[in-house]
């Protein structure tokens, strides 16, 4: 790499590195785990720097394999039988139904629970506000696969949170 | 709670977010973690050279014949540029090459889809054009709709079909020999004999996405692509999907079924592939140079690109020899060029001819590599991209199935 571009690789990540942790930590719910990935997806881009052309296709190009470094670290996990889950876990529900719930923490909850790239379909619709187009380069496939992963993964946290609800209110049992 | 869970979803989100701790300049750290990277990518593929002629000069063993016999695991080796054997043809400006026929195969020209004298207008903008298939004399073709959702369509000159088969989740792929069209479409997928007009369809459980990795006659061969990559086939008119067994993960299967690509291993840094004769098991070859993408009609070659793909288009392609994996061609970039060539996709023509779509700056065109001559040519104008190639596409789309 020339040293112009090596210039404006590290004005990227001045200016992006800390977004990009954002969305990292939101991937796989932890700080360690979010800086590796980070790291790890610049260093794959600077390999390969000389293929973008402007600031946004960085960007996309970034968050791309970070997206897929992600996945990837999940299925080596699956191989080595640490296994997620499709299906939502029941959770503990707190003893005391008087106890308020905090919506937002229990939703967090919830989207570590889901699978890698319905997770990823929400932090990126959600948190990043991409588009659905921009949503399916990221994710590497369709707009429509983007639409089926986000919408199941709003039913599944709809169904665990309004399950979590009913019984925390004593509801209907 | 409230009943906005997309309200609610946001504040979530943005809340935990706000937790990340700021870092110190991430740029040299991150800038040594490449250099750390590439010097790894050399010094495994020095140490695997050594080991390779350590065991093979005292033997009298050629170099290809050891891989060829090796059962040890592969190690990665994927410098970034192998030394190739074969020959190398670097593509720089597009409107250099000199110009050839149109492709011999269907491909895909705005909303056209051009297949020799015939010309089968899909009336769409590029973009909306999720996947097209040509099978039976007719172009089958995935429309993407407002709502994100695809819709699978007919435009023949030769067959009456319906103009809509209904909606889609992914397809569709025709066999390589053109007479079937697969598709997936809630949770089965579905297949068309074209000279019937038989629809058979096989349940495959609750799935978002198939890889695809081949068609060979009435039987597709596909993985999920989520958790775990077991490769399995579905034989058209068949109740039931079976496993291939002894595979980690199946790229790419001939057009007579005798080979599988099999990407043995799989690291931050590349990929071994070895490619197995799919009847007795037996391992012919293996590469952790390169990924095996695709068979030409025949199977005599197979193209590949960089062991290490991160889905945003190829830095060069190869076409290696399907049996013995010596390297037949590469087709590359010119290394210090102003702008960058990207091999943006690549299906074989004739047995000795791989087309290859190339974007390069705000242009694209079809060029045509002749694996005998060692030698490229354009096969289509080059057009101007007037957006974003990710979102907007491409003015050329090469028909893979």
């Amino acid at each position: 790499m020339n040293s112009e571009h090596e210039a404006r690789f590290c004005e990227f990540v001045a200016a992006r590195q800390h977004a990009l942790l954002r969305t990292a930590y939101l991937l796989t719910s932890d700080h360690h785990a979010a800086e590796d990935l980070v790291q790890t997806a610049l260093a794959k881009a600077y390999l390969s720097w000389h293929k973008l052309r402007e600031p946004a296709a960085a960007d996309r190009y970034v968050r791309r394999i970070m997206v897929n470094e992600n996945t990837s670290l999940w299925r080596r996990a699956w191989k080595r039988n640490e296994h997620a889950t499709e299906h939502l876990p029941e959770r503990a529900v707190a003893a005391d139904a008087t106890h308020e719930v905090d919506t937002r923490d229990e939703l967090w909850a919830l989207v570590q629970t889901l699978p890698p790239r319905q997770r990823a379909a929400v932090v990126l619709r959600y948190y990043e506000d991409l588009s659905e187009a921009d949503t399916a380069a990221a994710l590497g496939c369709s707009v429509g696969n983007v639409k089926s992963q986000t919408s199941r993964a709003i039913a599944a946290l709809r169904g665990r949170t309004e399950h979590a609800a009913t019984h925390v209110t004593g509801g209907t049992r | 709670m409230t009943h906005d869970i997309d309200q609610d979803l946001r504040q979530a989100l943005h809340r935990r977010a706000a937790t990340t701790p700021h870092r110190p300049d991430l740029a040299r750290a991150v800038i040594r973690h490449a250099h750390t990277i590439q010097r790894r990518r050399r010094v495994t593929g020095f140490v695997t050279a050594l080991a390779l002629v350590a065991v093979a000069v005292p033997l009298g063993i050629r170099a290809g014949d050891l891989t060829s016999r090796s059962s040890e695991q592969p190690q990665i080796a994927d410098t970034p540029d192998p030394e190739p054997s074969g020959v190398t043809v670097q593509i720089g400006d597009l409107g250099e090459l000199a110009e050839d026929q149109v492709p011999q195969v269907a491909y895909l020209e705005d909303s056209t889809l051009v297949v020799g004298e015939d010309r089968i207008q899909l009336g769409l903008e590029p973009a909306q054009v999720a996947g097209v298939a040509y099978a039976g004399g007719s172009a089958f073709f995935a429309v993407r709709g407002d709502t994100g959702g695809l819709d699978l369509r007919v435009e023949s000159n030769a067959a009456d079909w319906p103009d809509s088969l209904g909606p889609i989740q992914q397809g569709p792929w025709a066999s390589a020999d053109q007479r079937y069209v697969a598709w997936l479409r809630d949770g089965q997928i579905a297949g068309i004999d074209t000279e019937t007009g038989d629809e058979l369809a096989v349940s495959v459980g609750a799935v978002d996405l198939l890889r695809v990795v081949g068609f060979a006659g009435d039987t597709l061969y596909f993985a999920e692509d989520r958790s775990r990559d077991v490769l399995r086939r579905w034989t058209i008119g068949s109740e039931s999907t079976g496993p291939v067994g002894g595979l980690e993960q199946g790229t790419a299967v001939s057009p007579d079924a005798t080979l599988v690509a099999d990407m043995v291993k799989v690291t931050d840094y590349g990929t071994c592939t070895e490619m197995r004769d799919m009847t007795t098991g037996d391992s012919l070859w293996e590469t952790c140079d390169y990924r095996v993408l695709g068979f030409s009609p025949g199977g005599t070659y197979v193209w590949g690109a960089d062991s290490y793909g991160d889905g945003f288009a190829e830095s060069y392609n190869v076409v290696l020899d399907a049996r013995t994996g010596e390297l037949a061609m590469r087709i590359d970039r010119p290394r210090r060029a102003s702008e960058t060539t990207f091999f943006m996709d690549s299906a074989f023509e004739t047995e000795d001819t791989l087309l290859l779509l190339l974007l390069r700056g705000q242009q694209a065109t079809i060029a045509r590599c002749d694996v005998l001559a060692g030698e490229c040519t354009r096969a289509t104008p080059v057009a101007d991209v007037p957006g974003d190639p990710l979102v907007d596409g491409l003015p050329f789309r090469l028909l893979s199935g």
